[in-house]
């Protein structure tokens, strides 16, 4: 009994303790909760109003595909007109009044994390149906917390293979998922 | 008003496996909650898929406590961390945290479950009055009337929501759009499905709600991931005495009133609400210093507000359908997949149902008032692990759960390009919240609209043989113009309103967060000195600002 709370003991401290962390190394006097994001300026702003008004453009094309019809008789592109037609006009208002905002931030290096975090997520959903959901699933958190997260190895990959065998039991076993699975 | 639909639905609400589901619903929605960063709205969407294939009745009673549980995670982070987890809790923050440098945390955490409780208390008493009256005047509404209703819904959301409304607005007219994608009800069109077969049932709510809020935080998060994850402070078992409770109950009454209204308003007013029971009790104090320093006053007050707000909310959810805010988009999502159609006929159609969502209110604050103080030992050490360890298996719950809204990888790949969408759209200033309402509300206004114009026969002037819709377009051109007066009338005066006191107080903490940071590390440092963790004993910087002009 006193082993197993060891144990347990053992695995808390190593979840909790940042020492084996390199995040202390890193910025071990900023917290996250103290984190300001450095504000983007005008050129990003101004670039923001160009993509809605460019989406904007594009919804307006396809409306005009499906035809505008008229007020007695709307047709299947009058509403998505009318939408697009507002986002054309809020993306100008955005570019014009671009040196107002201040609400937008920076896209710093550490933006790339969100890149390959979004793109490992991708490709291993992209794998699921080929190879079963097993080992995608436990290579992309071993990923996300050893290559993104500066984890140790020792810890992420039982806790990935403890939580990828967690979610077969509840998934796969207890709710009957049709998840595609190689066991 | 017939009370047996009332006393019936206790009874289904009240039977052991939908009590047990309320509790894991509030215990996982806890769990979920308390992970900075994700609010109320975020928790709901990703937990969703675990109500699917359950009975409604038992489905609607753990989503309640989902929301339950997930509102008060957010109390935790706010009392612990000073991270709220959306921007109700924020002003609980105010008071909370520095309750919990003076070693008052359990105390902070037990009025704020105390005050939650009571709060939505009185909002679902008076919700089971007022609902049924309200949907019983709504059956009257026409489409004008709906398609006027929806649009001053989304844009109250848009006004109201963080960040300018210029950006806000583009968000719902983008959430508008992608409700367009699919088959067009009317004429049978595909439109906006770019040949994709898999499109052409239109995007699916749920994955746009898991990748807007879920996914698109863990990302954001995943910015942060270099800095180190603060401490949360140490919760003594201390719990409110009868002086608190006493020194509360004004607060806490006033807060519960004051919620109520304002939560009933498009828009959802929690956050509002909380502001302004904080404004309000700082002005009745007698000594209005001790707010910003731990007055439990503050946490009491503003906790009674945005639970009561965060419950009458659903009044416009239930009674004309119509979702105040983004967590009732959410659970307004939750309620169509379960074959529940939100509506001023819901009362009348569907009683049982209806009393079912109403009860577990009632049941779902209940388990919630039961576990948070024993539990919360658990959440504090919840908040001890690592995000880097958090993130990746939030991930998977996230996936799995995506896979089984219709058990392919379709849905997968909605939540990522959405998740993606939602984190650009946090980083650039566009509010996420107006999509996901306004895609909610998209094919209802459209549908009406439409309707509205055939009804019209074209002829636009005909809205003024329509008081009601003409009273909502009235008050919806007065919504775009008065924040211009607003603006105008304060820059050349200097109002000084309740919000203000709070903004104030909100200036006041942020210019002293240099010596709070100082103080918490010096307070960290002597703490836990044999822990070595992070207490490096320095004060901490915040980054200057940098344009990229």
């Amino acid at each position: 009994m006193s082993r197993t709370r060891e144990k347990t003991e053992d695995v808390l401290s190593q979840l909790t303790d940042e020492s084996g962390s390199s995040t202390e190394q890193n910025d071990a006097l900023l917290t996250t909760a103290d984190y300001v994001p450095e504000r983007a300026g005008t050129v990003t702003n101004f670039v923001c109003g160009a993509v809605v008004s460019l989406l904007g453009i594009g919804a307006l094309l396809v409306a005009w595909d499906l035809g505008f019809g008229s007020l007695t008789q709307p047709r299947a592109g009058t509403w998505p007109g009318i939408l697009s037609a507002l986002l054309i006009l809020l993306g100008a208002l955005i570019m014009l009044q671009a040196k107002s905002f201040n609400d937008a931030e920076r896209l710093t290096f550490n933006a790339a994390a969100v890149g390959v975090g979004a793109v490992s997520l991708a490709v291993a959903v992209q794998l699921m149906p080929h190879i079963g959901f097993e080992i995608p699933a436990v290579l992309l958190t071993v990923f996300w917390m050893s290559v993104l997260g500066k984890e140790k190895y020792l810890l992420s990959i039982p806790l990935s293979v403890a939580a990828v065998a967690g979610f077969y039991l509840i998934f796969v076993t207890g709710l009957n998922v049709p998840l595609p699975r190689l066991f | 008003m017939d009370f047996a639909p009332v006393i019936e639905g206790f009874e289904v609400v009240l039977q052991p496996q939908n009590f047990l589901f309320c509790i894991i619903g509030v215990l996982v929605g806890m769990v979920i909650g308390v992970l900075p960063g994700l609010g109320p709205a975020a928790t709901i969407a990703i937990l969703l898929p675990m109500t699917y294939g359950m009975e409604p009745v038992t489905a609607i009673i753990m989503l309640a406590g989902i929301f339950y549980g997930a509102i008060y995670g957010g109390t935790v982070t706010a009392v612990l961390l000073k991270l709220p987890g959306e921007t109700s809790s924020a002003i609980t923050a105010l008071d909370g945290y520095p309750m919990g440098q003076k070693g008052q945390a359990g105390k902070a955490l037990g009025i704020g479950a105390i005050a939650s409780f009571i709060g939505g208390t009185i909002a679902i008493i008076a919700l089971t009055f007022v609902a049924p009256i309200i949907a019983g005047w709504a059956l009257r509404f026409g489409p004008p009337e709906y398609a006027a209703l929806t649009l001053l819904g989304i844009l109250l959301v848009a006004t109201i929501s963080n960040g300018t409304m210029l950006k806000a607005l583009v968000a719902a007219a983008l959430g508008l759009l992608f409700a367009v994608v699919g088959r067009d009800a009317f004429t049978g069109e595909l439109r906006y499905t770019a040949g994709n077969l898999e499109l052409s049932d239109g995007l699916q709510f749920v994955p746009i709600a898991m990748g807007v809020f879920g996914l698109a935080e863990i990302l954001y998060n995943l910015e942060k991931r270099h800095l180190a994850q603060p401490k949360p402070i140490k919760v003594d078992k201390v719990l409110p005495n009868k002086a608190d409770l006493k020194q509360s109950a004004g607060p806490i009454a006033r807060g519960g009133v004051l919620g109520f209204f304002l939560g009933i308003l498009p828009g959802g007013g929690a956050t509002v609400s909380s502001m302004v029971s904080y404004g309000m009790e700082k002005r009745l104090s007698k000594d209005p210093k001790r707010f910003g320093k731990g007055a439990i006053e503050g946490v009491a007050g503003p906790e009674t507000a945005n639970n009561a707000a965060a419950t009458s909310s659903f009044i416009p959810l239930l009674t004309l359908g119509i979702p105040a805010n983004a967590t009732m988009a959410v659970m307004f999502g939750a309620l169509m997949i379960q074959g529940i159609a939100p509506g001023p006929q819901l009362v009348d159609t569907n009683p049982e149902l209806f009393w079912g969502v109403v009860n577990s209110m009632y049941i779902g604050n209940l388990i919630l008032i039961i576990l948070a103080i024993p539990l919360i030992g658990l959440f504090v050490r919840i908040l001890y692990v690592r995000s880097t360890i958090l993130a990746p298996i939030t991930l998977l719950i996230v996936c799995m759960g995506a896979f089984t809204i219709s058990n392919r990888f379709f849905e997968v790949m909605v939540v990522i390009v959405f998740g993606v969408l939602g984190y650009l759209m946090k980083k650039f200033g566009f509010d996420p919240a107006p999509l996901v309402l306004a895609f909610v509300l998209g094919s209802l206004l459209e549908d009406n609209f439409r309707r509205s114009l055939m009804m019209f026969q074209g002829d636009v002037s005909r809205v003024s043989e329509r008081p009601i819709t003409l009273t909502l377009l009235s008050v919806f051109v007065l919504v775009l113009i008065l924040p211009l007066v607003f603006k105008i009338v304060a820059h050349r005066k200097g109002a000084d309103s309740l919000l203000d006191v709070v903004a104030g107080e909100t200036t006041q903490q942020d210019s002293s967060q240099e010596n709070t940071a100082e103080s918490r590390s010096h307070h960290t440092e002597t703490e836990e000195k044999d822990t070595a963790a992070t207490a490096s004993g320095e004060p901490q910087k915040k980054p200057p600002a940098k344009p990229d002009r």
